[in-house]
């Protein structure tokens, strides 16, 4: 009795020594390496414009999270794929693909419980399809990112999807989280998947909170960040490079705009609220006729924006060596704003600071 | 005056629109018809009326039409609400709620009559509404499939349909079920529900029967039972015309598909509905179903349809010499001659005599349009060539109504213009005061004045004729007139002229120009008439005047070409005739290249002893000078002026430098016409003449050598173009110049056929004049 008490003390005290010896070796102050990425969301364009390829050359950016389609639930059909991607990549040579699914919420709200099954293979099948037929001359990582805003209501059929997509993919799956189940895991749970995706944007509905950027707001961030543990699961992090403006007539939401800013600008005029503008003559830009007296709130994201969430980020989270760094999305026109230095910012921050 | 080489580049632009590979008129382009249906309404027909488009689909309805559907929901609420509020609720509100203070007095009535049971019909008929497609696989596994509800939903409209006891939604909701049965292509379902409600002893033959037929037609496996129950769709179902159409099997016997009819009415609808689809004469089938259904509201439009069809076999090759516009089979081929598809078209001016016939018995009240049946049989007498019978028919037609200024009138007048010369005596022909006017009025209708340059064309006044056709001008991406190169292109009739110069460079003599051209100076300024017809080749005329004297280049007669060439403004040739001075992608000059002294892949190897600019008239004008010195018994030499004056007919062949002399565009490779100096532009036979006359006159062995392997040159020429009309390959191993150069100069052989033309300046030279 005495020597099995021993041995399991002895056993224990091994056992605590080598996870003592993991924690430290995988959890440092800084990581030591960063993966750089870029998300490519559009879903009309059927190659990457020069300027786009330049920015990957220029930054050696060798990974594109590629949305491949979203999926929603239609009546007739069921769980069906939209938005699908038509861009094809031939000639980036050596550009490293991962393929991204959006899932609309709404989906699990519709969906029937013999309709999984269904659903992961089909999800799989077609992503597999697209990577051969579009991505011929890329390599495509062993890896799917599953992008859901999934609800505590969905919680579980969401996850049930993603394990069988585990089962069916055969490769690593990771997924998205947003900064409330990053910080609310007890009740949002934890995705069976084999990594996370933490989205440091858009942290609140862009409609209300109507004096704070709803793109990114550092004392959010912070807020939500601030947990007593570790996640359990290993995170890349996602951080914002675009911007937008949302446009308001008699005080109704009418679209978000996200081009023709250059247009736009001459004709607003700062109000004294912060973020908001209004519109001082009649204008048209590309299909929009925005007039006289509409509001509009320009939502950016500025370097200082982007170096303070770093430095939050920083503070707030324990990286493993290697990080991987995403940045939403690869746009020219939405990129433009950032010089090259600010973006070579972004990725090496997360080694210096 | 325009610019000439504005005019050049036109005419450069035209070649390319003659020869281009890309663009070939359209059937419709070139149909001609002066009974147009537009005079008449067939709206619900309308689709179907004869054009080479046969047929697009088109709204059978027009705006003012209550559609059968909404019809039979009015009836279905005893017409207590308006056609408005049926549209809004059957076919624009997403859902309807029970609602006695609805906005919608279709909602509103229901729901007063407590006719939930029709509420919830609509519902669920909206529900079924986006079902109604085949669908493609959104997975992209396999083409299409059947999405999973629409097998429950199919079960509950066929449950629903049994449950009714309202049998107007009974019927409906059987519909419903039929038509996604089509789509998900599940036959016996759809054959049994069909059976079950539409194919009973007392079943109603009404808007919704009709839309279920269709449905089961196009799952019937016998093709003569098929074809049946399409023409009784065709003949009572507007909207399914167009499925009915291409449902429609031309290959089944029509007696066959006739056993399948319980009452004439039946019979009728099969007569009908091949009738529409007939693409040869449908009179046999119109007059039994006359016969069979007196009261047929199809009968006009088959007739109108009819002489379209009859104008489409007469008019279009008798004008344009293009095979009818709406082939029936393959018996209209393009490389028949001219011959043929005129004399075809007179054998179907004969079937005009049956239309007369037959339309003639039918009381006149049985037409929906009064004037109808005297501008059918005006029209009619036209194509048989009864002038007379045709006058009095037009003048019956305008009597009996027809509005001023309406498609009917204008068309009449057309018709009194062309019939005014066509029954004119040949070669006195005219175009009488009375219908200048309709000209002036109709000059934009490019196809009347077409047709009516023709008409006088073929009675022998070919200036007058080429007058108007000056006044065909279209637009090329627009409207046009396009006419074969038949005659021109015996061999192979694949292009088309749609501009007059073109056709009067290629079919019309140059005394046919000049006269055209007199005209012009005695009647261009005495009336608003003449002055618009001779505008166009007014304002040509010096490209006019350059085209006779090029004509004359072609019969060798000089002298004549000289006359008119200097007839033309010193401007014309000055102000940039085009294709002399056009450069090559290189910058360098291609054309301008004195023609006596250089040719073409050859270096220069005579001394050029004059500089002139280059102009039809001066290149004319020189040669004349240079074949009366050679004609002069003083003359020295001769031997050299013979030879420079071969090189100039050499250059006016299809491989020297100014084959404008003769053509007016050139291709890469032979273009086979009818032209008289065919055979000289491409064997350059007056060539070979003098450089056998230079060699003649010549003492020097190396000059007289030279001679003949010019002459070998000009001999494989004619080779090329032997083999192209024969379709061959060209045979130059036995050129008989080439034999003779080496038989009498052996030593000479290598140099001048072996080697480059590089020699050639050893062997001229010590041959210059002193």
């Amino acid at each position: 009795m005495a020597n099995t008490q021993k041995q399991i003390t002895s056993l224990t005290l091994a056992f605590l020594a080598i996870l003592t010896s993991l924690v430290f070796s995988a959890c440092n102050e800084h990581p030591q390496k960063i993966n750089r990425g870029i998300y490519y969301w559009k879903n009309s364009v059927w190659y990457l414009q020069d300027e786009e390829r330049k920015f990957l050359q220029d930054h050696q950016i060798k990974t594109m999270y590629v949305k491949y389609f979203e999926v929603y639930y239609d009546e007739n059909m069921g769980p069906t794929p939209s938005a699908k991607t038509y861009i094809s990549l031939y000639n980036t040579d050596s550009m490293n693909i991962v393929p991204v699914v959006y899932l609309r919420n709404e989906l699990f709200k519709a969906m029937h419980d013999s309709e999984y099954t269904t659903l992961s293979k089909n999800i799989i099948f077609l992503i597999d399809k697209y990577s051969k037929e579009r991505f011929g001359a890329c390599t495509i990582l062993p890896e799917i990112q599953i992008d859901c805003d999934w609800t505590i209501s969905t919680k579980d059929k969401y996850f049930k999807l993603l394990s069988l997509l585990k089962q069916e993919a055969k490769r690593k799956l990771t997924c998205t989280l947003r900064l409330y189940p990053y910080k609310y895991d007890d009740k949002m749970g934890v995705p069976p998947v084999d990594g996370a995706i933490l989205m440091c944007y858009n942290l609140m509905n862009p409609l209300e909170n109507k004096n704070k950027n709803s793109i990114l707001d550092i004392e959010e961030l912070r807020k939500y960040l601030n947990r007593n543990d570790v996640y359990p699961l290993p995170l890349t992090v996602a951080l914002p490079t675009f911007s937008w403006m949302q446009w308001y007539q008699m005080n109704n939401f009418k679209q978000l705009i996200h081009k023709h800013y250059s247009e736009l600008l001459p004709v607003l005029k700062p109000d004294p609220k912060k973020f908001w503008y209004t519109v001082t003559r009649d204008t048209v830009v590309g299909d929009l006729f925005i007039r006289q007296g509409d509001k509009i709130k320009a939502e950016a994201i500025t370097n200082e924006n982007l170096n303070d969430a770093i430095e939050v980020l920083n503070k707030e989270l324990s990286f493993r060596n290697e990080l991987t760094v995403i940045l939403y999305h690869l746009d020219a026109n939405q990129l433009k704003p950032y010089a090259n230095e600010a973006i070579e910012q972004v990725y090496n921050d997360f080694l210096t600071r | 005056m325009k610019p000439l080489s504005k005019c050049i580049t036109i005419f450069l632009l035209a070649s390319c629109r003659l020869f281009a590979c890309s663009f070939y008129p359209y059937q419709e382009d070139f149909r001609f018809s002066f009974f147009k249906p537009g005079e008449f309404d067939y709206h619900t027909y309308s689709g179907f009326e004869y054009d080479a488009m046969a047929h697009e689909p088109s709204e059978p309805y027009n705006d003012a039409d209550i559609h059968p559907n909404i019809a039979s929901w009015m009836n279905y609420c005893k017409q207590h609400v308006s056609a408005k509020a049926v549209i809004e609720a059957v076919y624009t509100m997403p859902q309807l709620l029970v609602n006695a203070t609805s906005d919608n007095d279709m909602v509103r009535y229901l729901s007063k009559q407590k006719d939930t049971a029709a509420i919830n019909y609509l519902n669920f008929a909206k529900r079924c509404e986006s079902l109604n497609e085949f669908f493609s696989d959104p997975w992209e596994r396999q083409e299409s499939v059947n999405p999973l509800v629409r097998g429950k939903i199919i079960n509950k409209a066929i449950a629903k349909s049994k449950n009714t006891k309202n049998k107007f939604l009974k019927n409906r909701y059987a519909f419903l079920a039929i038509r996604m049965c089509f789509y998900q292509q599940d036959t016996s379902l759809l054959l049994r529900v069909f059976d079950e409600n539409f194919n009973q002893k007392n079943s109603e033959h009404n808007y919704i029967y009709y839309c279920a037929l269709h449905y089961r037609s196009l799952f019937e496996t016998n093709s003569a039972s098929a074809n049946f129950m399409v023409a009784q769709v065709f003949c009572n179902a507007p909207e399914k015309r167009w499925a009915a159409f291409n449902a429609f099997a031309r290959s089944v016997e029509i007696d066959e598909v006739i056993k399948y009819a319980h009452n004439n009415i039946e019979k009728a609808n099969v007569y009908q509905t091949t009738a529409t689809f007939q693409l040869n004469k449908a009179l046999d089938n119109i007059r039994k179903m006359y016969e069979l259904n007196p009261q047929t509201d199809a009968l006009e439009f088959l007739l109108q349809r009819e002489i379209n069809k009859l104008e489409d076999w007469v008019y279009t090759p008798y004008y344009s010499l293009f095979s009818p516009s709406v082939n029936q089979s393959v018996e209209y081929d393009e490389t028949e001659d001219e011959k043929t598809i005129l004399d075809r078209a007179e054998k179907d001016r004969l079937y005009a005599q049956d239309l007369v016939q037959f339309i003639s018995k039918v009381p006149s009240k049985t037409f929906t349009h009064p004037t109808f049946l005297p501008s059918a049989i005006a029209h009619l007498y036209f194509i048989s060539k009864k002038y007379d019978n045709c006058k009095q028919q037009i003048s019956v037609a305008l009597k009996a109504g027809v509005a001023n200024d309406s498609i009917g009138k204008v068309q009449l007048e057309k018709l009194s213009a062309l019939v005014s010369i066509a029954e004119q005596n040949k070669s006195e022909v005219q175009i009488r005061k009375d219908i200048q006017p309709t000209l002036l009025k109709n000059e934009k209708d490019i196809h009347f004045i077409f047709a009516m340059a023709r008409e006088i064309e073929y009675k022998g006044n070919k200036p007058l004729a080429s007058l108007l056709f000056s006044k065909v001008v279209g637009n090329e991406y627009e409207e046009a007139t396009y006419w074969s190169m038949r005659k021109v292109f015996a061999k192979d009739n694949w292009s088309y002229y749609y501009y007059y110069f073109d056709y009067l460079n290629y079919e019309y003599e140059p005394l046919v120009i000049e006269s055209a051209l007199h005209y012009i100076d005695e009647h261009k300024s005495e009336n608003d008439f003449n002055k618009w017809l001779c505008s166009k080749m007014a304002e040509d005329q010096s490209i006019l005047l350059d085209l006779i004297g090029t004509k004359y280049i072609r019969k060798n007669d000089l002298k004549k070409a000289q006359l008119f060439f200097n007839k033309i403004p010193s401007s014309f040739w000055s102000s940039g005739y085009g294709g002399w001075e056009e450069s090559s992608a290189n910058g360098t000059n291609v054309f301008d290249k004195n023609p006596f002294y250089t040719l073409k892949y050859t270096p220069d190897f005579i001394t050029k002893r004059d500089t002139f600019l280059l102009t039809k008239k001066t290149i004319t004008d020189r040669l004349i000078t240079l074949l009366e010195k050679v004609e002069n018994p003083k003359t020295k030499n001769k031997d050299y002026y013979y030879f420079i004056i071969a090189n100039c007919y050499y250059n006016m062949s299809f491989e020297g430098n100014i084959w404008m002399m003769r053509r007016f565009n050139k291709s890469c490779y032979m273009i086979l016409t009818n032209l008289e100096d065919d055979d000289e532009y491409y064997e350059a036979r007056l060539a070979q003449h003098y450089y056998e006359l230079a060699m003649q006159h010549s003492r020097k062995k190396m000059f007289k050598a030279l001679c003949l392997r010019m002459m070998a040159r000009c001999e494989r020429d004619k080779n090329n173009h032997i083999a192209e009309l024969k379709s061959t390959n060209a045979e130059n191993s036995t050129n008989k110049f080439a034999i003779e150069l080496q038989r009498r100069y052996p030593k000479y052989y290598d140099d001048l056929v072996n080697s480059s033309c590089g020699f050639f300046e050893e062997y001229f030279s010590g041959k210059k004049p002193s």
